[in-house]
């Protein structure tokens, strides 16, 4: 495999020291990028993906001090596979990079499946995304990839109403790769014990391992092998006084959706087709009100939205780019004229440049020169107009103070 | 604490936009960068045009719209009534330029006002928009004080590397006073007719209460709720009152 393409989608994230990841606590598995939380940027839009997908309640990112309880956290990993923008690592989880020819099976450390097989443990089999998958199943070529599936993972507590952990992003992954043209026997699958070699299964296989224990064990292995751990996460902990690196569109890389479309297409190539036929991606629309602030783009946190102001017609369009997109919701929230609407994931067809959502006819202000939308055939821009309702209320509030009526002011 | 909040007198404004090179000076800003000015326009037709002017500032307002949109809260209000930006967290959406009903926000990134480009010939060190060969020696991008950064709104910060450092409990900032006097903001320090008044709102002994309800301070467009904390006065109360207030008495 091709470990150029996953580097083409890891340099998508900036260089510089607010690139790394910092451990959230001393004592904690999970290490956080800070630039690249939406939450510790964009604190209006109230990102709460990682909080929701922590099984025990142990993570809260945001505008106060993040915050980690390590004796609560089991170091699963699902709150690093929930975040939108890959700011968020948890040790353990990490995957080989390269794959065996005999294959790879995977499987939860918990598991006291006895598997005659290479096998790869994970802290959680819930902490590998639906990009984890790809980049495996592209890594394997024709290998099969297979997850042990011991009946335990539903029964666990990292488990959110009796399903699985990992049954959701295995499933997209699976319909994702369907649609770039893999055979269906090349997927990767969850398999039970039995069919592997020598594979059995023991019902009381979480039981054995009670989990209050699990969170000493993790929390003694973190203070021992400090940064050694796995080479995302240094030994440091989080500095609360070091701010916010200033993010200019689009610097917080999203790797994960950029990564995604590199691999399909990848894969959909070697399957002899130009593209998937459909990808899991969001939509967003701008209708009619949309007046280019572009307020929208510049607070979007991966650069989804681009609004190009400077074309030879004299228009102004808003691009919109589903790959990069994480649906955070910034940008219909943002919108002064509220002229976007975004819609959550769902199977759509395949877009491989950005749409244009709005097009929208600029004049140049007759004061100051600077183009804008105009309603209404105005010849002031925004400011201008601001400026002279200023100053006409401000004379009109004291003229008519002295029983005078106010006169229209005309320009300087 | 305080609540800083200044009174301008346009009877005694003369138009003379001392303060707005004043602000320029003492932020780092380039000509027509300053973060106020001061409006003028003629009113009235021949023979009897009329110029009129009024300085704009930032209004500090009690229910900054600005601060509301923003989507990293980095427009935050102080403890002493001052409306500010964190230049470390503002992304630059312009929002609150939208959103201010004043027009007292800048972002000057996008092209220069006078060719050549000032700031490509002084170039700033690292995230810095420019390097004056003139600067002040504070550098603060907590309050939005010293040089802009590239890619920020920037605006009116009262000079809150001053008045902050002034003691507490100082009811008016007063440049006549030399124990004050660096305290002052450049626009109220500058000001060669004494039309600018700077002071503590919440005390009612300040000369800028006295004056808001001696001379009936009005707060410009009142009716946006944002409730300005920078008060305009004219002539001596309700006998008088237009802008300016004695050419317009002789007038009538």
């Amino acid at each position: 495999m091709n470990q150029d393409l996953r580097h083409l989608a890891r340099d998508a994230a900036p260089a510089g020291p607010e690139d790394g990841f910092r451990r959230l606590h001393a004592l904690g598995l999970v290490g956080l990028r800070r630039a690249a939380c939406i939450a510790e940027t964009l604190p209006a839009t109230a990102c709460t993906r990682c909080e929701a997908a922590c099984p025990h309640g142990c993570i809260a990112l945001g505008e106060d001090a993040p915050l980690l309880d390590p004796a609560a956290c089991s170091g699963c990993g699902l709150c690093a596979a929930a975040c939108p923008t890959g700011a968020l690592a948890v040790d353990g989880v990490a995957l080989p990079a390269t794959v065996p020819a005999q294959g790879l099976v995977l499987s939860c450390e918990r598991s006291r499946a006895a598997i005659d097989a290479p096998l790869h443990r994970v802290a959680c089999l819930g902490g590998i995304t639906v990009s984890d998958w790809l980049r495996l199943a592209l890594a394997a070529g024709d290998a099969p990839i297979r997850l042990v599936d011991d009946g335990a993972c539903a029964a666990c507590g990292n488990a959110r109403a009796h399903e699985a952990p990992w049954r959701a992003p295995l499933e997209i992954a699976r319909r994702a790769l369907s649609e770039a043209g893999m055979q269906a026997e090349h997927l990767p699958a969850a398999v039970s014990p039995d069919a592997l070699p020598n594979g059995n299964r023991r019902d009381a296989a979480v039981g054995d391992l009670p989990i209050e224990s699990r969170r000493r064990f993790f929390a003694g292995l973190s203070r021992s092998l400090a940064a050694a751990v796995t080479p995302t996460a240094t030994g440091e902990t989080l500095p609360t006084d070091v701010p916010v690196a200033r993010r200019r569109r689009g610097s917080i890389a999203a790797q994960r959706g950029e990564e995604t479309r590199l691999l399909l297409e990848h894969i959909a190539r070697r399957a002899g087709q130009p593209h998937p036929r459909s990808a899991l991606l969001p939509a967003l629309t701008a209708s009619a009100a949309c007046r280019a602030h572009g307020a929208c783009a510049r607070a979007c946190p991966t650069g989804a939205l681009h609004l190009e102001t400077e074309s030879d017609d004299g228009h102004a369009r808003l691009q919109f780019d589903a790959w990069l997109c994480v649906d955070c919701g910034a940008c219909a929230r943002i919108c002064p004229s509220q002229a976007l609407a975004h819609e959550g994931h769902a199977w759509r067809p395949f877009a491989g440049a950005p749409a244009v959502l709005a097009t929208i006819e600029q004049s140049e202000c007759v004061r100051c020169g600077a183009l804008f939308a105009a309603h209404d055939e105005e010849a002031l821009c925004e400011r201008c107009r601001k400026t002279e309702n200023l100053a006409r209320a401000g004379f009109a509030l004291f003229s008519r103070r002295h029983g005078e009526t106010p006169a229209a002011p005309e320009g300087p | 604490m305080a609540k800083w909040g200044m009174v301008i007198d346009l009877e005694k404004c003369t138009g003379c936009q001392a303060c707005s090179t004043a602000c320029q000076m003492e932020n780092n800003r380039l000509p027509g960068e300053n973060y106020q000015d001061v409006l003028y326009y003629t009113d009235g037709r021949q023979p009897t045009p009329q110029l009129k002017w009024f300085p704009r500032p930032c209004m500090h307002c009690e229910e900054p719209s600005c601060m509301h949109v923003c989507p990293t809260k980095a427009t935050y209000k102080t403890e002493d009534g001052v409306v500010l930006i964190d230049w470390d967290k503002c992304i630059g959406c312009k929002y609150c330029m939208i959103a201010c009903p004043y027009g007292v926000r800048f972002y000057t990134d996008e092209k220069p006002l006078i060719e050549p480009n000032i700031k490509q010939v002084f170039k700033g060190d690292g995230d810095l928009s420019w390097n004056p060969p003139y600067k002040g020696p504070q550098q603060d991008p907590k309050h939005g004080v010293g040089i802009q950064p590239n890619g920020v709104v920037s605006k009116c910060n009262f000079c809150y590397h001053k008045i902050s450092k002034a003691p507490k409990g100082t009811a008016d900032l007063d440049e006549s006073n030399p124990e004050l006097v660096e305290y002052v903001p450049a626009c109220v320090r500058t000001c060669a007719p004494k039309a600018r008044y700077f002071g503590d709102l919440d005390n009612p002994n300040s000369q800028v209460s006295r004056l808001i309800s001696d001379k009936q301070g009005t707060r410009l467009l009142d009716h946006t709720g944002n409730k300005p904390q920078v008060y305009y006065v004219s002539g001596g109360g309700a006998a008088s009152g237009a802008v300016p207030g004695t050419r317009s008495n002789k007038k009538a």
